[in-house]
């Protein structure tokens, strides 16, 4: 009988398939293959693809990165795009460098469009040899409102087009509210794509909006001067703009990173500065610190200092930051009885660092009756001028799916994590799995920047 | 997506062929590669299946001037030029004869065969299409997946959220109900 039904359903006339066919199917194609044919069809008819409409080809590369939220990385967004902006005018962020052929191009014009639902703005654009960065906010006219809605959340997918070719998404970093996205795309462009003849087109087809601009050279602007004092070192340029109110100072930092780590903090978070030292202003009376904020989101950029009236030479001393690196370790301990000390030498072996759990004991009174594993822990540092700070610690299962687990630090005298107290479960007993995951690090060289 | 009416979109598709075409993929893409996909996946390539589809867009864009929507709507033309173009692919490969497929004119979709023939097709087939409706929802739509456009119990159960267990007890109770609806004409 079902042969016969389907011989019956392949054989329908044009009447009888609108008839079965009469209610909305939800029927999806993969975006690569959808975009293929969308390509063939309109090569097949000889008829231009449009630029900007809501076609467009959905091609998405085998390499488009997870979109990286919040935290760690969007620093001062706003100020760091209007900084660029500015400082573009001259070289981004390098300020006075020795090697400055890393930014090619900046963009010619920052164009915005919008739609009922949104206004999307360009906000900047850097080329370098081979990628093209992005800066761009989605202002949202109807913000969610419902906390759940924000849970579904998607975030933007947002496309570049060089000319007619798609690019490659590299990376992403978002950060948003109910009304805002900033967002910092990077994506990969052929070398022969980066140049001002090309038109470049930032496409949203969720929202049937793009943005067209083109790239331009950056040396004909304005000079570092009137922007603000710059010092770069492993590839991170820290750019200082003062602002003056009476006998306050607020010192705004703009970071340009291009090294290999995120930038975790530009100054030590409370009980973590390395060796006591931390950011601080020289003045003619003498050393002022900074004025700790009430609370800020991510890697604070903003200092305020309270000035002596006469106060001047003014230099922001900033002897390390702390940037993090994506890696992670998987490692086995066991679980001593009471009262037993367990030596154990476990290497774990970072790119810069191997961090070494020399012992393993139980630690009771911490974390309720179930107590705790503390791992006492020693670091070898492999690159100069960088000293490991911490790693985080999860508990992970035999296919090192992450479980959780809480856990808590004591610091040395350096301002280095020496002990970790990792908390048992009921059931915890043998050996227990653990990962150490993205260590961040004090990176010691000091930036000196002297200010207005 | 915004919805458009079949005669909005011819418009489009006659004087914006740009936008007209991008519409078009967009709203029929995913039905039409489900039926060439179902009746070509065990023998071609996804290349061919690609291509396939590829050329009923194209042959449909070429015969815009002789579609009748009269007759029916710009997916039920897409549906069966989709589904003879995918037959006869498939027949052909099976023959082991040459892929390539003359066009054929929108208004050439009718099945072959004697006038006989086509009359008792059309009686059944339009039997078979009002007892699937008479089965409501989502057990209507379940077997169209299944009929007719040849997908998994896996898929259909994933598409509308519905354990595969109770999609297979669906179907087994939905092809009780055809016999009796529609007698002794399966």
């Amino acid at each position: 009988m079902e042969d016969k039904i389907r011989a019956a359903l392949d054989n329908l006339s044009i009447e009888g398939t609108d008839k079965l066919l009469s209610d909305q199917l939800e029927l999806e194609v993969d975006q690569a293959i959808s975009a293929r044919i969308k390509e063939s069809v309109y090569r097949k008819a000889e008829v231009k693809k449009p630029y900007n409409t809501a076609f467009r080809r959905l091609a998405i590369c085998a390499g488009i990165a997870v979109i990286l939220f919040g935290s760690l990385s969007m620093i001062g967004f706003h100020r760091v795009a209007a900084a660029i902006n500015n400082l573009f005018s001259f070289i981004p962020g390098y300020g006075i460098v020795e090697n400055n052929d890393r930014i090619h191009y900046i963009a010619a014009d920052l164009t915005a469009r919008e739609n009922a639902e949104i206004a999307f703005t360009l906000l900047n654009a850097i080329a370098g040899e081979n990628d093209l960065t992005v800066m761009f906010e989605i202002q949202k006219k109807n913000p969610v409102q419902d906390k759940q809605d924000l849970a579904d959340y998607q975030r933007p997918q947002v496309y570049l087009y060089a000319g007619d070719s798609l690019c490659e998404f590299d990376s992403g970093l978002t950060a948003g509210s109910e009304s805002l996205d900033n967002c910092t795309y990077t994506f990969k462009v052929s070398p022969e794509n980066i140049n001002p003849e090309v038109i470049y087109t930032l496409d949203y087809p969720q929202q049937g909006l793009s943005l067209e601009f083109y790239l331009k050279e950056y040396e004909s602007f304005r000079e570092l001067a009137q922007i603000g004092a710059t010092d770069i070192h492993n590839h991170i340029s820290l750019t200082a703009v003062p602002e003056y109110s009476g006998d306050d100072l607020s010192v705004e930092l703009y970071p340009i990173n291009k090294s290999a780590y995120s930038i975790y903090a530009l100054s030590g978070e409370s009980g973590t500065n390395y060796q006591g030292q931390d950011l601080h202003l020289q003045t003619s009376s003498g050393i002022k610190p900074y004025l700790k904020p009430a609370s800020y989101s991510g890697p604070n950029t903003s200092f305020k200092f309270k000035l002596a009236p006469d106060d001047q030479d003014l230099i922001l001393k900033i002897p390390y930051i702390l940037v993090q690196s994506s890696e992670e370790q998987v490692f086995k301990v066991p679980i001593p009885e009471e009262g037993e000390i367990k030596d154990t030498d476990i290497a774990l072996e970072f790119k810069d660092c191997i961090m070494r759990v020399k012992r393993v004991e139980r630690a009771n009174q911490v974390f309720g009756e179930l107590g705790a594993l503390k791992l006492s822990l020693e670091y070898e540092p492999k690159t100069a001028n960088m000293v490991m700070l911490y790693a985080s610690f999860m508990r992970v299962d035999i296919f090192n799916r992450i479980q959780g687990g809480g856990w808590s630090a004591e610091l040395d005298q350096n301002g280095v994590y020496s002990n970790i107290y990792f908390a048992l479960e009921k059931g915890d007993s043998g050996t227990l799995r653990l990962k150490a995951i993205n260590p961040v690090y004090y990176l010691l060289t000091e930036y000196t920047l002297a200010l207005d | 997506m915004i919805l458009i009416t079949d005669k909005d979109l011819l418009k489009l598709l006659h004087k914006k062929p740009e936008k007209g075409l991008g519409k078009l993929l967009d709203l029929y893409m995913g039905l039409v590669y489900s039926i060439v996909w179902d009746k070509l996946a065990t023998l071609f390539s996804r290349e061919d299946i690609e291509e396939c589809v590829s050329d009923i867009f194209y042959e449909f864009y070429l015969n815009l001037d002789s579609l009748d929507l009269r007759k029916g709507t710009i997916k039920a033309f897409l549906a069966t030029m989709a589904k003879r173009r995918a037959i006869d692919y498939f027949r052909k490969a099976r023959l082991g004869v040459g892929k390539t497929v003359s066009l054929e004119g929108l208004e050439n979709i009718i099945p072959t065969g004697t006038v006989e023939e086509s009359v008792l097709q059309g009686e059944l087939g339009n039997a078979l299409v009002a007892g699937i409706k008479y089965l409501g929802e989502p057990d209507s739509e379940i077997f169209i997946r299944k009929y007719y456009l040849g997908q998994s119990t896996k898929t259909i159960a994933q598409a509308l959220d519905i354990k595969e267990n109770t999609i297979d007890k669906k179907v087994s109770r939905g092809l009780g109900k055809l016999k009796q609806i529609l007698g002794g004409a399966t």
